[in-house]
């Protein structure tokens, strides 16, 4: 019965946070924060980039089960296994397009996005933080879904750091050419 | 190979790499990235820089043989 109820407020939120993801969406776009053009290279790009999350995708589930194979034991639940799998994915496919300028549209303002992962990042890092020093990470030996607020906050703040720092470089080259 | 005669070309008009790109509808790196020669540019964007320009496709893309 536990599992049931746990099972619907995990999809409860999953719930909202596509809700505010699109509600976000269409403020950043109505703002013309982010505008959903891009060029032909960029395009190009984000074709590269996605064929990279897809095989991280493939070798994370193997790496997974190799993992389970060499402990003997399940080391992770079904659930958490693909989500990290899926936060491993949006990492390589986001640092590739970012690192080759194919992640920004075209007249798109970086710094609410930044602001935005940044903050959600530290939020999800909080949560996930209290979550470890509450000994919640763990169920019989398996990693659970309170370890997601940590993976997703270590995420984010990864993605936020990556973007300002390729956007300060991307301001000095230009400078110099 | 670096593509300097479009470098030369906008260059002469005195625009700067965001000029082009805003010109054209690409972004600055992509222009950038032309003119390193680390991208080759559909005909389309070829025509469309050439327009920007005022010069012709042979003028700016045309590789001589050597």
């Amino acid at each position: 019965m536990h599992n049931k109820y746990y099972a619907l407020g995990f999809l409860c939120g999953l719930a909202i946070v596509l809700i505010c993801g699109l509600a976000l969406r269409h403020i950043f776009k109505k703002k013309c924060l982010m505008t959903g053009e891009y060029d032909e290279r960029q395009k190009a790009i984000q074709g590269t980039g996605y064929k990279y999350a897809y095989l991280t995708a493939i070798f994370s589930i193997l790496a997974g089960g190799i993992i389970e194979m060499l402990l003997g034991h399940s080391w992770c639940s079904l659930l958490m296994l693909a989500l990290i799998g899926l936060w491993l994915s949006i990492c390589v496919f986001i640092t590739y397009c970012v690192i080759r300028d194919a992640y920004f549209a075209l007249r798109s303002k970086r710094k609410p996005i930044m602001i935005a992962l940044l903050a959600a990042g530290s939020i999800n890092l909080a949560i996930g933080l209290r979550n470890t020093l509450a000994g919640g990470l763990l169920e019989g030996g398996q990693l659970n879904l309170n370890a997601t607020n940590l993976l997703t906050g270590a995420c984010c703040i990864y993605l936020g750091v990556m973007m300002l720092c390729r956007t300060i470089y991307e301001r000095r080259t230009e400078e110099n050419e | 190979m670096k593509n300097l005669r479009l470098k030369a070309a906008r260059a002469a008009l005195d625009w700067s790499q965001q000029r082009l790109a805003d010109e054209v509808g690409v972004s600055r790196q992509t222009i950038n990235a032309i003119e390193k020669g680390e991208y080759n540019p559909t005909i389309r964007l070829c025509v469309a820089i050439c327009r920007a320009l005022n010069k012709t496709l042979d003028e700016l893309f045309w590789e001589e043989e050597v």
